[in-house]
């Protein structure tokens, strides 16, 4: 563990001095950012305001739907920046070389490349989320119940990012997969309730966003029963499963390159 | 002319060689599209109206833009940069061919497959959820709002091309595109309908190009063509002119200062 | 420390057909035979060679020895492991070096790389120091651990990989091309310091090149492989005794060959003045070179062994 850690902190350090190296791209990159954060914000608050409720959440509590989203959207992409160089990896046969290294290889491959400018973002985002939650009536046990399930939300990403991985590995295909898993996360910017049946359970149960995005928001306004909150845990526990399960029929079938 | 018909038809033929990729990229496309779709019809069904729009209208505003987007923002002249960069360029410079019209073919290309795929796309949405649209039985609008999209077709080729003429100076490509994409995704009206927006931050937002690439050409085919969309429409036609002699402008210097990288 | 028996491995690719919903459901693949039931030993402290045409199965076999590919069939045990199992005790006693390929990290100097692989292979601060200091006295390279990689050359680069892969004295190295791409002088100072590094530490070295001449410096044993099986293992002399029966005669001639100067017919030559080559079964060295001597006025005579890329050409051929 103390070795891991070690690792985890060197190549943190690394992706820090790399990314330094192109100073002009981080700013242009972080007034991106923050640019479509604010509109995106202002947009859902203006849209709201107007029409006073979305489904009947109140206009705090959609922000907070939106701004949970952006919350756990962003710390994953804090932690599991370097799945979307994997493809990279891959074929040029560098994932040869992970594999030989004596630690587990998500190590090097899931969170071997932590986002710094995301990490920095993430500290006024969670000022905004803290906000807004204090001005929200909420009580204490719920937050307790929706601290939980982000934690499990952030399984639930991991699972993904794995199986994202675990294509690349079969497929040689990264980049479409890993934009469509967040074109598919995006999609629960607010609840997943706006969708109609069969896309919403399709969106809640199989691709679990609905449990990733949107349930620990309704734990905290304590729109959730005792059920759904054990099956959301459930859930979360065979995706974690299924995404090992896909990991390492992967690696039995890796081919390399070249040989 | 003959030799850019060819490479048309072989451009043609390499999606099908890349389709997994090109059919993921649709679905992508269609996630974003269930996302808007949803949100403005548990929107409006909370309300008769959403400030100018009625229900059919908003709905109609999605599918349409949709497809406006899978006219005018597809588009394969970012890889313009990467080519520059590797050197590929080269190889094109060499041949007895105009570079622009190449790209230009290549980008036809890339248009007609992918409308062709969001016609289809839209069908099916519209097959699914059976929503009321809006039908347009205007022919001068008709007119008008082809119009508009061969202007925001070349507002939006010209600003691409030239961010990516930037590899002839830069490495950093990426992060000017970035920026790009963002203001498109907020300010060209994928999002929403710009003029839901306060008047003052709408008539702010008319001045610069954005807003005729996707609202302005859906917003004729909604609301019909009158002498109030006269002076955006002008405003407009001198962008797409000034984005396009900048762009060849750019181009110009490029080749000039053009080292091979690479290799 | 190394047995592999009845080793064999398929690759399967999948082949496009024209229909998209075929290729996505019920995808067509085609299997290729990499390694066909090889079997062989390798004792500590042998460097041994592995040589074979592109996709004979070189590359394969040393992935399948580190634990990168999953053997289809077949027994592999290396230092008491099944490699695929990928033990951390297994890895901390292997490296696997290929040339161009780049592990040390691009934008930053290689003793950053270093550090990691320290941390990696749980090295203790003294031997690290003793370590690096060691390899980089040997290849030569102090001035070139503190620039960021991507300014070197390829041949610096290479020299910062190999040390950056034996900083953890791995017992086994795999050398897949090391020499790959290198210009003369770096690729020779890269062969130098294998054999050096060898006699040293009495490591297990698995070599493949392309360059016949570094085999032959380094290996006293290759194993030929064609088509996913073995053609040969044993000595390099063996090789050149068992499979080559002729010799190669350069004669210095100090004046041109008279018109009337004729070989027998089933002689190989080629004659460029003042240079006389002649192709001869060893066999019939002794009888037919003192009659082809008589005949003519030279300075020099060079007997020589096939080039050792003929012979093996050969013994391909024959398979």
């Amino acid at each position: 563990m103390k070795k891991n850690l070690k690792i985890f902190w060197l190549l943190s350090k690394f992706s820090m001095k790399t990314m330094l190296d192109h100073r002009v791209g981080l700013i242009a990159f972080l007034v991106g950012k923050i640019f479509r954060f604010v509109v995106f914000f202002t947009f859902i608050y203006y849209l709201v305001s107007k029409t006073n409720y979305l489904l009947g959440y109140t206009l705090n509590q959609t922000i907070i739907f939106f701004l949970t989203f952006n919350f756990i959207d962003t710390l994953s992409q804090i932690l599991f920046r370097e799945v979307y160089r994997f493809r990279n990896l891959v074929i040029f046969g560098e994932f040869d070389n992970i594999l030989l290294k004596p630690h587990h290889p998500f190590i090097r491959i899931l969170i071997g490349g932590v986002d710094v400018l995301d990490a920095f973002l993430i500290i006024p985002y969670s000022l905004i989320l803290f906000y807004f939650l204090i001005k929200t009536n909420v009580n204490f046990l719920n937050i307790i119940h929706y601290s939980i399930l982000i934690i499990n939300s952030l399984i639930i990403a991991t699972s993904f990012h794995i199986i994202v991985l675990a294509l690349g590995i079969l497929t040689t295909e990264v980049d479409h997969t890993i934009m469509i898993y967040r074109d598919i996360t995006r999609m629960t910017a607010l609840p997943v309730d706006i969708y109609k049946e069969p896309l919403r359970f399709i969106l809640t149960f199989l691709i679990p966003i609905g449990i990733m995005m949107t349930i620990p928001v309704k734990a905290l306004f304590n729109l959730l029963s005792t059920q759904m909150l054990i099956l959301s845990f459930f859930i979360t526990f065979i995706f974690l499963e299924f995404s090992l399960f896909l990991w390492k029929m992967a690696l039995k079938k890796y081919q390399s390159v070249g040989s | 002319m003959k030799k850019y018909f060819t490479i048309f038809y072989i451009l043609l033929k390499q999606y099908f060689v890349y389709r997994l990729s090109f059919i993921l990229w649709r679905l992508r496309n269609l996630l974003g599209l269930f996302f808007l779709y949803s949100l403005w019809t548990s929107l409006s069904n909370q309300k008769t109206q959403i400030f100018s729009y009625t229900p059919d209208k908003l709905v109609s505003y999605v599918l349409l833009t949709n497809i406006l987007s899978s006219i005018i923002l597809t588009t394969r002249t970012a890889d313009v940069a990467s080519e520059i960069r590797s050197g590929d360029l080269a190889n094109y410079l060499i041949k007895p061919l105009s570079f622009l019209k190449y790209i230009l073919s290549r980008e036809l290309v890339d248009k007609l497959i992918n409308s062709l795929f969001a016609i289809f796309e839209i069908i099916f949405l519209i097959a699914i959820f059976k929503p009321t649209i809006f039908i347009q039985k205007n022919i001068i609008t008709y007119l008008m709002f082809f119009l508009a999209i061969i202007i925001a077709t070349t507002i939006f080729f010209s600003i691409s091309l030239t961010l990516s003429f930037i590899a002839f100076w830069s490495a950093e490509i990426w992060a000017p595109r970035f920026i790009f994409f963002v203001l498109i995704s907020l300010i060209a009206g994928t999002l929403f309908p710009l003029d839901i927006l306060p008047s003052s931050i709408f008539n702010l937002l008319i001045i610069t190009p954005l807003p005729y690439l996707i609202f302005f050409p859906a917003k004729i085919y909604l609301h019909g063509f009158s002498h109030q969309q006269l002076t955006p429409f002008i405003i407009s036609i001198i962008w797409s002119l000034i984005l396009f002699k900048t762009m060849v402008f750019v181009w110009k210097l490029g080749i000039k200062n053009y080292n091979v990288y690479g290799r | 420390m190394i047995t592999v028996k009845n080793l064999t491995k398929i690759y399967k690719t999948a082949v496009r057909s024209k229909n998209l919903f075929q290729d996505i459901f019920f995808r067509q693949y085609q299997k290729s035979l990499a390694l066909d039931n090889i079997s062989f030993e390798i004792e500590e402290g042998e460097l041994v060679g592995f040589i074979g045409p592109n996709g004979a199965g070189k590359t394969t076999t040393m992935k399948i020895l580190s634990g990168i590919l999953y053997p289809t069939k077949g027994f592999v045990n290396v230092l008491g492991f099944f490699p695929f199992d990928k033990k951390y005790s297994f890895l901390r006693q292997i490296a696997f070096i290929t040339g161009q390929k780049n592990q040390l990290i691009w934008e930053l100097p290689a003793i950053e790389s270093f550090r990691l692989n320290k941390e990696i292979y749980e090295i203790d601060e003294e031997t690290f120091k003793k370590n690096v200091n060691e390899l980089v006295e040997l290849l030569d390279c102090r001035q070139i651990i503190n620039q960021p990689v991507k300014t070197l050359s390829l041949g610096q680069r290479m020299r910062l990989e190999i040390i950056n892969s034996l900083l953890h004295r791995p017992k086994i190295l795999f050398l897949d091309e090391p020499t790959i791409g290198l210009d003369i002088f770096a690729q020779s100072s890269i062969i130098k310091f294998i054999s050096e590094y060898q006699t040293r530490y009495n490591s297990t070295i698995i070599l493949t090149s392309h360059y016949m001449q570094d085999v032959r410096r380094l290996a006293k044993r290759v194993i030929l492989i064609n088509e996913g099986k073995i053609i040969f293992d044993g000595k390099i002399s063996d090789l050149i005794n068992h499979h080559s029966q002729q010799k190669i005669i350069r004669i210095v001639l100090i004046s041109p060959l008279a018109k009337k100067f004729s070989l027998p017919a089933n002689f190989q030559y080629s004659y460029n003045f003042p240079e006389l080559k002649i192709t001869l079964p060893k066999k019939e060295i002794a009888s037919k070179l003192s009659m082809i001597l008589k005949q003519i006025e030279f300075s020099d005579v060079t007997i020589e062994d096939e080039p050792i890329e003929e012979v093996i050409k050969k013994v391909f051929k024959k398979s």
